[in-house]
C-alpha cells in the first residue's frame, strides 16, 4: 500500500513546526517561584502544589490558526522553560556572560530573521534580540535579567544544590565526583531529568473529571484529617498529600479554562466561518472537560494530551509515554463512529494533529543531557498490539489509524512500538511493517512475552499477576514499564484500558561506560585520555585473562556502588521538596491510598535501575584480550596497552590484530560466551544494590545517544575501535562493519542470553530500501523480526536507508530538514542530531539482502 | 515601538517570530506592527509595576514581598493585573 497523504491541515501545523527554533521562556518559573517563597513554613507538599497551581493558573495561552488539538508547555510553539527548583547551576556559572547578553544584544535585522536550515529547531547562535541557551534554546534578551534573579532565589536551595551537601557525607562522593568527570558515568538523574521513562496514566480525569477527582480527594481529606490509620509513620501525611491534590487539580482546571477564554477571544474577532466556528468548539471542548469526563473522542483526545503537558511542566521528564493510547480512546472511537460523530478521515486528522503536538515537546535541560544523552528528542513513545488482560490480541482498528497516521504524518514523535505477540493477527502486523519500509525509523517491534516475563519477575513481590503483566508498555525508547488494567465507564459499556502504574525508570545509576571502565581497569584506575587517576591503584597484576575480569568488575562495582549511593540522595532530596502531585494524582493507587509517589502511593515502585552503554564493544574487547593476549599470544598485555594508549599510531600490525579478533554479531560462540556470562553476572549483581525506595535495582541497556559522548571519553580499545570513536549503539548492534554473516547470525548473537533478566536490550539494524521493497518486502521485515522475536529477542529497529543519502544529508543538510533517522530507541530528524551521532549510524552495517 | 510581539494579535511561534491572527502570515517578532495593532498585556502596562534600580527589572507592587517583575512579561492570565 502506498504511503497516505499528509492532511492540508496537518502539514500546515507541521510546517510552523518544522521552521520553529527551540525556545524558552520564564513565565512557569516565575509564577511558581513567587508562590512558592510566599508560602514559607507551609508542609512541603502543599507548598509546592500551590505553587503548582500558582504557575498553571497564569500561563498565557496561545492557539494557532488550525489547530484542533491545543495547549502547550509554554507560550511558543516548541516552547519549553527553566526549572531552577532542580537545578539552577548552569545559569550561574554563566551569570555574566548571559547579563552581558541581555544589555548588549542591538536590535534586530530583517537578514536575521530568516536564517534558519542547518541545525533544524536548535537555536545554536544568539542573533537579534534573542540569546542562545545551551546551543539549544533562544530566550528574549528582556527574560535574561528574570532567568538570573530566579535562579539566583534557588541557589543553595534546588535539588542539585541541597543533594550536592548531603553527598559529600557519602564516603565514596569524591569517587562519583571522579566518574562524572572522566565521563565513566554521564548523568545524575535527580536534578535533572528526575521522573519519565515511564507511561502515563489518563484513566483518572477520563473517569470522574477533575471535578470528581477533587470530590473525591475532599471526602478522602475528611475522612483521614487527624487518623493515622495505623501508620505512625506517614499515615498523617494522607491530608496534606490530599490537599495537596486538590490545590494541583484546581490550578489545571484554571489553566484550561484560561486556554477555553483564549479560544473565546479569537473567535470574538476571526472573520474566517470555518475558523471562527473550530474557536468556538475548542472553547466549549475545553469548558466542559475542564470540570468532567469526556463525551466523545475529540473530547478524549485533548483530556488526553493535556494531561500530557500537565504532567511535563510540573517537572523536567523525558521519556514520558503515551502508552498503549489506541486502547485508551478505542472506547470513544467506537462510540463515535458508530453515532456518525466521527469518520474515519476525522480521526486520522485528529490524530496527525496529535502528532505535530508530541513532536513540539521540547525538555529544557542541560547541553549534556539534551544534546549529549538525548539528541533534542523527548521520548514519547506509543505503544500498539500486545494483549488483553485475558491474553486477546489487544490491536484495534484506532491503532491502525495511529500507524497510519504515522505513515502520513512522518515526525519524531510519538515514536511507535509494537508489543510484538504471536497472537497479533498478520493484517495488524503487516501494516506495522509497512511503516518501518517509509524509512520513518518506526515502529519499533518489543517482545510482548519477554516484557512481561520481566516484569513478573520484577514485580511478583509487589504483586502484579499475569493479567496485569499483559498492560505492559514501553516508557522511554524502550523501558519495559509496570503498567494496569483500570475500569472505564463509558456509554453504558464497561472497558479495560491500560495505564502506567509505576515510578520512574532510567534513574538510578546512569550510564556506565562499559569500555570506559574496561580501559581503567588495564590501565590500574587511570583515566588515559585525561592522564588522570580515577580509582585507587589495584596493585595487583593481570597476568590472566580472569583477573583482567576481576579488575573490570571491581572497579564497576565500586562505581555502581558510588553512583548509587549519591544518586539515592538526589532523589530523596528531590522527594522531600520536589514530588509529583500531577503525576501521582494520575497513578493507581495513590488517590485510593492517600500517598504521592515519595511515599510509595504508586503500585509498582522498584524502578529504579543500573544503565550501561558500550556493551559490545566492551565484549570485542574481552574477546581480543583473552584470543591475542592470554590464549594466542601474539601481543603482550604491555604492547597492547601501548598500543591503545597511541591510538595504534605505528602499532598497525596490533591494529590489524584487534580488528580480526572474534566479534560479536556473527554467531560465533567466542564472543557470544562472553556476552552471555556477562549478562548473567549483570543481572544478578545489580539486584544486590538498593534503590531509595528499598527496592532492588535491576539491569537497563540502552544507549540513547550517550554511546556518542562517552565514545569520545574513551581511548581506543582492544576491539581496534580507535580513540574518539562512536561505541556500538544499543546493547545488541553490532559494531559497525563488524557482522559479516547477515543479520540472522547477529540475531543467534544477540540470543544466547536470557533477555527477560533485563529490563530491556537493543539492536538496530540499517537496511537497504531495495532490500525491503514492495509488499514482499514488508513480509520479509515481518518475517525477519519474526525470526528475532521467536529466539527471544527483546527489541529489535530499522533504518530503511541508503547510507549514499545519509552521507549527502550529512554534506548539504539543508536540503534534508525533514529527513528522519532511527537512532537508538528514538527517531530523529538528521539535522538535529550531533556529528558524532551522524558519523556513527553512517557507519552502521547496511543490509542489501538477507 | 509598537512591534508585532507586543501586539494582542501576535502569537509568538518562537523567540524571533510569530502568526498574526489577523492576516494568518508570519511576522518577525521585532518588526514594526501594522495600524490594527492592539496591545497585548504586560507587566510595563500595569499600574503596579514599579521599575527598579537594574534597568532590566521593576517590582511587583502587588506582591507583598516586593517580588521581581520585568516590563516585557506577558500579563495576560495575571490576577493582580490592572490595566
Amino acid at each position: 500500500m502506498a504511503t497516505p497523504a499528509i492532511t492540508a491541515r496537518a502539514k500546515k501545523l507541521r510546517d510552523i513546526y518544522l521552521g520553529a527554533a527551540s525556545s524558552a521562556d520564564n513565565e512557569f518559573p516565575y509564577w511558581y517561584t513567587r508562590q512558592y517563597f510566599t508560602d514559607d513554613c507551609e508542609i512541603p507538599v502543599v507548598r509546592r502544589a500551590r505553587a503548582l497551581r500558582a504557575a498553571f493558573s497564569s500561563l498565557t495561552p496561545v492557539i494557532y490558526p488550525g489547530e484542533l488539538i491545543v495547549m502547550q508547555k509554554a507560550a511558543y510553539y516548541r516552547g519549553s522553560f527553566p526549572m531552577p527548583w532542580l537545578s539552577e547551576g548552569y545559569y550561574m556559572a554563566r551569570e555574566d556572560e548571559l547579563y552581558r547578553q541581555a544589555l548588549e544584544r542591538g536590535s534586530s535585522s530583517a537578514d536575521e530573521h530568516s536564517s534558519f536550515g542547518c541545525g533544524g529547531g536548535n537555536f545554536t547562535q544568539s542573533r537579534g534580540k534573542a540569546v542562545s541557551i545551551a546551543g539549544k534554546f533562544g530566550m528574549r534578551q528582556e527574560e535574561i535579567p528574570a532567568l538570573l534573579k530566579l535562579a539566583r532565589l534557588w541557589q543553595h536551595k534546588s535539588v542539585q544544590d541541597i543533594s550536592a551537601r548531603y553527598e559529600r557525607a557519602v564516603p565514596e562522593s569524591a569517587l562519583k565526583d571522579e566518574l562524572m568527570r572522566g565521563i565513566v558515568c554521564m548523568f545524575d538523574s535527580g536534578y535533572t531529568l528526575p521522573q519519565g521513562r515511564e507511561v502515563i496514566n489518563y484513566y483518572y480525569p477520563l473517569q470522574y473529571g477533575f471535578d470528581g477527582i477533587i470530590k473525591i480527594a475532599s471526602e478522602k481529606k475528611a475522612a483521614c484529617a487527624g487518623c493515622a490509620g495505623g501508620d505512625g509513620m506517614a499515615g498523617m501525611n494522607r491530608l496534606y498529600n490530599y490537599e495537596a491534590v486538590i490545590l494541583a487539580a484546581e490550578g489545571l482546571q484554571n489553566w484550561i479554562l484560561n486556554y477555553a477564554k483564549e479560544a473565546r477571544r479569537l473567535a470574538s474577532f476571526e472573520s474566517d466561518e470555518n475558523q471562527k466556528s473550530e474557536y468556538c468548539a475548542i472553547a466549549e471542548r475545553l469548558e466542559h472537560i475542564a470540570h468532567y469526563p469526556p463525551r466523545g473522542f475529540r473530547d478524549a483526545a485533548q483530556l488526553c494530551w493535556t494531561l500530557h503537558v500537565a504532567a511535563l511542566n510540573e517537572d523536567a521528564i523525558s521519556g514520558l509515554s503515551p502508552g498503549r493510547l489506541g486502547q485508551v480512546l478505542y472506547p470513544y472511537y467506537e462510540h463515535d463512529t458508530a453515532s456518525g460523530a466521527l469518520t474515519r478521515r476525522d480521526a486520522l486528522e485528529l490524530l496527525e494533529c496529535q502528532r505535530v503536538k508530541f513532536t513540539s515537546i521540547d525538555c529544557f535541560a542541560s547541553a549534556g543531557v539534551v544534546g549529549g544523552v538525548l539528541s533534542g528528542s523527548t521520548f514519547n513513545n506509543l505503544s500498539l498490539g500486545g494483549l488483553t488482560e485475558d491474553g486477546q490480541p489487544a490491536c484495534n482498528e484506532l491503532e491502525q489509524l495511529i500507524i497510519e497516521a504515522a505513515m502520513s504524518c512522518a515526525s519524531p514523535q510519538p515514536t511507535l512500538s509494537v508489543l510484538y505477540d504471536e497472537r497479533l493477527p498478520e493484517d495488524f502486523l503487516l501494516r506495522a511493517a509497512e511503516c518501518v519500509r517509509t524509512g520513518a525509523g518506526y515502529p519499533a517491534f518489543m517482545n510482548n512475552r519477554v516484557a512481561a516475563d520481566f516484569l513478573l519477575s520484577q514485580y511478583g513481590g509487589e504483586g502484579m499477576t499475569v493479567g496485569e503483566a499483559r498492560a505492559v508498555a514501553i516508557g522511554g525508547c524502550l523501558e519495559t514499564s509496570p503498567c494496569s488494567w483500570l475500569t472505564l465507564d463509558f456509554a453504558g459499556r464497561k472497558w479495560q484500558i491500560p495505564g502506567g502504574s509505576g515510578q520512574p525508570t532510567s534513574v538510578g545509576v546512569h550510564f556506565v561506560s562499559l569500555p570506559k571502565i574496561l580501559e581503567l581497569a588495564l590501565f590500574d584506575g587511570m583515566d588515559m585520555r585525561a592522564n588522570h587517576r580515577i580509582f585507587p591503584p589495584r596493585g595487583r597484576g593481570l597476568e590472566t585473562c580472569e583477573a583482567v575480569i576481576e579488575a573490570f568488575r571491581d572497579y564497576f562495582l565500586q562505581a555502581v556502588a558510588a553512583l548509587n549511593k549519591c544518586n539515592n540522595i538526589q532523589h530523596d532530596v528531590w522527594r522531600k521538596n520536589n514530588m509529583a502531585v500531577i503525576n501521582s494524582l494520575l497513578k493507581p493507587d495513590c488517590l485510593e491510598k492517600g500517598h504521592l509517589i515519595n511515599e510509595l502511593g504508586y503500585r509498582y515502585n522498584g524502578t529504579f535501575n543500573i544503565e550501561t552503554t558500550g556493551t559490545v564493544n566492551f565484549v570485542n574487547s574481552m574477546a581480543a584480550l583473552k584470543k591475542l593476549v592470554f590464549e594466542e599470544r601474539a601481543v603482550s598485555l604491555e604492547e597492547l596497552k601501548a598500543a591503545l594508549a597511541a591510538n595504534f599510531k605505528s602499532h598497525e600490525k596490533t591494529h590489524s590484530l584487534c580488528l580480526n579478533a572474534p566479534k560479536y554479531g556473527n554467531d560465533d560462540p567466542y564472543a557470544d560466551s562472553i556476552l552471555a556470562e556477562w549478562e548473567r553476572w549483570f543481572a544478578q549483581t545489580s539486584r544486590e544494590f538498593e534503590s531509595l525506595y528499598g527496592k532492588r535495582l535491576y539491569p537497563c541497556q540502552i544507549s540513547v545517544s550517550t554511546h556518542g559522548a562517552m565514545g569520545a571519553a574513551a581511548i581506543a580499545g582492544p576491539d581496534g575501535r580507535p580513540a574518539g570513536a562512536a561505541f556500538a549503539d544499543g546493547s545488541m548492534s553490532a559494531y559497525p562493519g563488524t557482522d559479516k554473516n547477515g543479520p540472522y547470525a547477529l540475531f543467534r548473537s544477540a540470543c544466547g542470553w536470557d533477555h527477560s533478566s533485563s529490563q530491556n536490550s537493543q539492536l538496530n539494524i540499517k537496511l537497504h530500501p531495495s532490500a525491503v521493497a514492495g509488499r514482499e518486502g514488508a513480509k520479509k521485515l515481518l518475517e525477519l523480526t519474526r525470526g528475532y522475536m521467536r529466539r527471544g529477542g527483546f527489541h529489535v529497529q530499522y533504518n530503511v536507508i541508503d547510507s549514499s543519502v545519509l552521507r549527502d544529508a550529512q554534506r548539504n543538510p539543508a536540503g534534508y530538514r525533514e529527513l528522519l533517522v532511527r537512532v537508538a530507541g528514538f527517531t530523529q530528524y538528521w539535522v538535529e542530531l550531533g556529528k558524532p551521532i551522524q558519523d556513527e549510524i553512517i557507519a552502521r552495517t547496511e543490509y542489501g539482502e538477507f | 515601538m509598537d512591534t508585532h510581539r507586543n501586539c494582542g494579535y501576535y502569537a509568538p511561534v518562537d523567540v524571533t517570530k510569530g502568526i498574526c491572527h489577523k492576516t494568518k502570515q508570519e511576522v518577525a517578532a521585532d518588526a514594526q506592527s501594522c495600524p490594527q495593532f492592539s496591545p497585548a498585556p504586560r507587566c510595563g502596562n500595569c499600574k503596579l509595576y514599579a521599575p527598579g534600580k537594574d534597568p532590566l527589572t521593576g517590582e511587583c507592587k502587588a506582591s507583598a514581598n516586593g517580588f521581581f517583575a520585568y516590563a516585557g512579561m506577558s500579563a495576560r492570565e495575571c490576577k493582580y493585573r490592572r490595566d
